[in-house]
């Protein structure tokens, strides 16, 4: 109790003289606030990716793909294929187009996008699903319906507005939702004419269906493939994006915590270079502590704790100003996309990544803090006291 | 003999009649500077009677501060042991020894070692923060302290805006409030001119005689020393290689 009520009123009076040497502070706050911002910026960007593709998970439903491919790009069902497909599974399928398709964003640059030819069922079976504007696209017309994220982040998308995909030109009618998935950096249009769009005659590259009950993929794979004429792979959506939602996850949290970890060696010498520099200007306060009973242990925490504490708010504060400048952004990239479309998703700052960021700046301050702490232990306090200043 | 030297006398012998409060038993203390050892104090013994008011003079470098130090558990000796009012001191573990410091010894310094950051009255209280007192109880032994020493309209000036001998009686205040009955003074006047030194040694001599505080006061200065009951006029002992 008494060591807590030492450490405590050090910590107390040690603050109370803060304002005496804040820029020495600040160098510790700033210098873990900016370590912070960029681990936090680097792994919030994972967080948001992740957070796309999971939304794209859909548990109870199956991707169909041509036997021995990995991605929808790569697979080709012809046409008699898909409809052997759908007697077998009925109205639980819905047939698919998936096309990459160029358009300029709103700074005239190229980038690729997913063009999928749907079918009657393909929203049924997408749970959360919305038509959020206009209305869905007519048969035999070159409509267009497009992710409300697409739309935000590559612009010149709105109701009405004419695109180039392929050798055609497509109308926006509509713009669709779902909750901020992968889904929502696609175009959609019914089957038909971005076939004839993009020459693909009778032939669709995947058929979204869902399971019978208990059915894994690897069943309904060999419901499917009991027929000779049949050669097909069935993963799950769940599978299908996650594994893409791993590697990249993998990447950035390597990538955050490799750049994270060497700026944090930099933010680590800031808090020993403040601490040393706080037990040279404070070395008689603290000799004079020590002459009136507080023990070496209780200064040497109540400098770990000051350390910490100024690390901490360094951490908040790179955490706040990365929250305040990004969370929410649209980014988009190619990194990790099977299809080499764009991926448009958002800065998402999570709770964990906000709980990594206070462990950062927590570890910053301890490792920064030992350097010091042993300064302190070394202080001849008897002659400090007969010093002047 | 005038009056004056008989009551010192009579006082003298008085304190000769009180049992010892700080026993020094032949205590060696050696510093090493490179290869170079440097022996400040070698197998020095001394008595302080309680109420006891004493110089320690001689000359720079042999031992006054470092026997102080000792005294008040700031250094450890080499050898010997010091006992202060019955607690042998040289045995207690570092934690121990910080506490005891700060619940038994009172130090005042040249330069006062005031935190530059609080007023007087937080800088007296310092030493209360450590013990279990109600913050009316503090506030009421602090403002005491501080009029004790004349200085209750400065409560809440900061160090730097009182004066050098200000200063210091605010040490004295707080080597005073934890109600020590040891204060250890190191040099208290050597930083202040002739009247503030005559105001700072009529202070302590007056905590002497009229709280009983027992008070050892390192000086080079012979007026300080005159206040004191007893002069150690100490020497340095001889430098081995």
């Amino acid at each position: 109790m008494k060591t807590l009520t030492r450490i405590r009123t050090a910590l107390g009076i040690s603050l109370r003289g803060i304002g005496r040497r804040w820029w020495a502070s600040l160098n510790s706050v700033f210098g873990t606030a900016v370590v912070v911002a960029v681990m936090v910026a680097i792994l919030a960007i994972g967080a948001g990716y992740s957070e796309a593709m999971k939304m794209a998970e859909v548990d109870d439903a199956n991707m169909i793909l041509k036997g021995g491919v990995k991605s929808e790009m790569e697979s080709t069902l012809e046409g008699a294929d898909v409809r052997l497909i759908e007697s077998e599974l009925g109205s639980a399928a819905a047939s698919e187009v998936y096309v990459v398709a160029s358009i300029e964003n709103n700074r005239g640059d190229p980038v690729n996008l997913a063009l999928r030819g749907i079918s009657e069922n393909s929203t049924d079976l997408r749970p959360g699903w919305t038509l959020s504007q206009g209305r869905m696209p007519e048969e035999g017309r070159r409509e267009i319906v497009v992710g409300a994220r697409a739309q935000q982040h590559f612009g010149g998308m709105e109701l009405g507005s004419e695109l180039r995909l392929g050798s055609a030109s497509w109308t926006v009618v509509g713009v669709f939702e779902t909750g901020g998935s992968l889904t929502e950096s696609e175009i959609w249009a019914l089957a038909t004419p971005v076939q004839d769009a993009f020459n693909r005659q009778d032939s669709y590259q995947v058929v979204i269906a869902r399971p019978q009950d208990g059915e894994t993929p690897q069943d309904m794979q060999n419901r499917l493939n009991r027929d000779s004429r049949l050669s097909l792979s069935v993963t799950s959506l769940a599978d299908y994006y996650g594994e893409q939602a791993r590697a990249m996850t993998r990447f950035v949290t390597i990538m955050g915590y490799g750049i994270g970890g060497l700026m944090a060696l930099g933010a680590i010498f800031a808090a020993v270079n403040t601490g040393l520099g706080h037990i040279k200007t404070r070395a008689k306060e603290i000799a004079t502590l020590s002459i009136l009973g507080w023990t070496e242990r209780a200064l040497t925490a109540a400098l770990t704790i000051e350390t910490v504490l100024m690390t901490v708010l360094g951490g908040l504060i790179g955490v706040a100003a990365v929250h305040l400048i990004f969370d929410d952004w649209l980014i988009s990239t190619l990194f990790f996309a099977e299809d080499f479309t764009q991926i448009v998703f958002d800065f998402d700052v999570t709770a964990g990544i906000l709980w990594q960021a206070v462990a950062m700046a927590v570890i910053i301050g301890l490792l920064g803090s030992i350097g010091p702490a042993m300064q302190l232990r070394r202080l001849p306090v008897a002659r400090i006291l007969l010093q002047r200043r | 003999m005038t009056v004056h030297d008989t009551e010192i006398a009579i006082q003298a012998a008085d304190r000769q009649d009180r049992p010892a409060f700080v026993q020094i038993d032949r205590v060696s203390k050696t510093y090493r500077k490179g290869k170079l050892a440097v022996p400040v104090l070698d197998r020095h013994s001394m008595i302080i009677a309680q109420g006891d008011m004493v110089a320690l003079v001689g000359a720079s470098g042999c031992g006054k501060t470092t026997l102080l130090n000792l005294i008040g558990g700031v250094d450890r000796p080499d050898t010997g042991e010091i006992t202060v009012d019955k607690t042998r001191i040289t045995s207690l573990s570092d934690a121990g020894l910080t506490e005891w410091r700060g619940q038994n010894v009172g130090f005042i310094f040249q330069f006062y070692n005031l935190l530059p950051a609080l007023s007087a009255h937080a800088n007296v209280e310092l030493p209360l923060l450590l013990h279990d007192i109600p913050k009316a109880e503090r506030r009421a032994r602090v403002d005491n302290a501080l009029n004790l020493v004349g200085l209750q309209d400065r409560a809440s000036h900061r160090p730097e805006e009182l004066s050098g001998g200000q200063q210091q009686r605010v040490a004295i205040a707080r080597a005073l409030v934890t109600d020590a009955d040891l204060l250890l003074c190191d040099e208290p006047t050597g930083d202040l001119d002739q009247d503030s030194a005559t105001r700072i040694m009529e202070l302590l001599s007056m905590l002497n005689q009229e709280f009983g505080k027992t008070i050892v006061v390192v000086t080079h200065d012979p007026l300080v020393a005159e206040y004191a009951h007893r002069t150690e006029h100490m020497t340095r002992p001889e430098t081995a290689a």
